[in-house]
C-alpha cells in the first residue's frame, strides 16, 4: 500500500471534495440564473469526484475518512457575492490538495502511490478550469492563475 | 649629505624594491592558486536539466511567440490574450529558473539548454487554432510531468491544468 505521506494526501483531497459538495450545497441558493447553473454543475462534479475517490481508497484499503457533519469555516454566505467568493475558495482549495497528492505521489516510489498522479492531474485541472470559471465571472481581466494548486 | 644622481638611485632602489615585492606577491599568489588547483576538489557538477523541462521552456517559448504575433480579436478576445500571455510567460520564469539550477553540458553553453533570449518568431493565430495549441500544451505538460518526479512533476502538472484552464476561456 501506499507510504503515509501519500495516503494522507490522498485523505485531504477526499476531504476537500467533501468540504466542496457540503458549500456548494451552501452557496448555490445564493444565486440565480447561470450561476446558479453553473454551481450546480460544480455541485455534481465534486459529488461524482468524492465517491470516485472514496471507492477508489476503500479498494486500496484505506478507510475513507468521514465527511463532517458541518464546516462552520464556510458561513456566512449572506449574498451572491459571498456565494461567488466561497465558490472559488472551494475550487482553490480542491487544486491545492490535487496538486499536494500529485506532488506527494510523484515524490512515492511505490506504485500504488505512482498510479495516483493521472487521477491527481486530472482533478486538479477540473478544479482550476472550474475557479477559473468563477473568476471570469468575479473579474474577467484577472481570470487565469498561472500556477493552479501552488 | 647629497649624492649626485641620489634621487634617482633611491628612486629606482624604490622601484626595485616595489619590483620585487610585486613579484614576491605574484609568486606567492601564484603558489596559493597552485596549492589550490593542486589539492581542492572542484565542486561537484550538478547534472545537467532533465530534457523535459528543456523541452517544456522551448514550448512556452513557442506559445508566447504565437500570442505575440497574433494581433487580431475582439476586445474579449485581447484580453483572454493578455491574461494566457502572462501566464506563459509566468511559466517560462519559473522553468528558467529551475533550469538554470542545473549544470551544462560538457562544452556545451547555458543557452544552449536554457534556449535563446528571443524565440524564433511566432505565426499569428485564430482564437481556435490558440485554443487547440492550449490544448496539446497542457497534454505535453502532463506527460512531462510524468516523466519527472517531486517538484519538477508537481510544477508541469500544474503547468498542465492552467493551459486546460486557457484553452476553456478561448473556447
Amino acid at each position: 500500500m501506499t507510504a503515509d505521506p501519500v495516503q494522507s494526501a490522498w485523505q485531504a483531497a477526499l476531504a476537500a471534495e467533501q468540504q466542496a459538495v457540503f458549500g456548494y450545497g451552501l452557496l448555490g441558493v445564493r444565486l440565480a440564473g447561470a450561476q446558479r447553473v453553473l454551481a450546480a454543475s460544480c455541485e455534481r462534479a465534486h459529488a461524482r469526484l468524492r465517491d470516485a475517490t472514496a471507492l477508489a481508497m476503500a479498494a486500496a484499503g484505506v478507510e475513507p475518512v468521514a465527511p463532517r457533519a458541518d464546516y462552520p469555516a464556510l458561513y456566512p454566505v449572506p449574498d451572491a457575492a459571498a456565494a461567488r467568493r466561497l465558490a472559488l475558495r472551494l475550487e482553490d482549495e480542491c487544486a491545492v490538495a490535487w496538486r499536494v497528492l500529485y506532488l506527494r505521489a510523484a515524490s512515492a516510489t511505490e506504485s500504488a502511490a505512482r498510479g495516483l498522479r493521472a487521477p491527481a492531474q486530472q482533478s486538479l485541472t477540473a478544479s482550476a478550469v472550474r475557479a477559473t470559471r468563477w473568476r471570469v465571472i468575479e473579474s474577467p481581466s484577472r481570470a487565469t492563475d498561472p500556477f493552479p494548486g501552488i | 649629505m647629497n649624492y649626485p644622481g641620489g634621487g634617482a638611485q633611491r628612486g629606482t632602489s624604490r622601484r626595485w624594491f616595489l619590483a620585487g615585492g610585486a613579484a614576491a606577491l605574484l609568486g606567492a599568489g601564484a603558489g596559493v592558486a597552485a596549492e589550490f588547483w593542486t589539492h581542492e576538489t572542484p565542486p561537484p557538477r550538478r547534472p545537467t536539466p532533465p530534457q523535459v523541462l528543456v523541452d517544456a521552456a522551448a514550448a512556452e517559448r513557442a506559445l508566447l511567440a504565437d500570442l505575440d504575433a497574433t494581433t487580431g480579436g475582439t476586445p474579449a478576445v485581447r484580453s483572454v490574450i493578455r491574461q494566457v500571455r502572462a501566464d506563459h510567460a509566468a511559466h517560462l520564469r519559473a522553468l528558467t529558473e529551475l533550469i538554470a539550477t542545473y549544470g551544462v553540458p560538457a562544452g556545451g553553453r547555458p543557452s544552449s539548454v536554457l534556449g535563446s533570449a528571443s524565440a524564433a518568431p511566432g505565426t499569428p493565430r485564430t482564437r481556435a487554432a490558440l485554443r487547440g495549441a492550449e490544448r496539446r500544451a497542457a497534454t505535453a505538460a502532463a506527460r512531462r510531468a510524468d516523466q519527472l518526479t517531486g517538484g519538477h512533476a508537481a510544477l508541469l502538472a500544474s503547468i498542465a491544468a492552467a493551459e486546460t484552464t486557457h484553452a476553456d476561456l478561448l473556447s
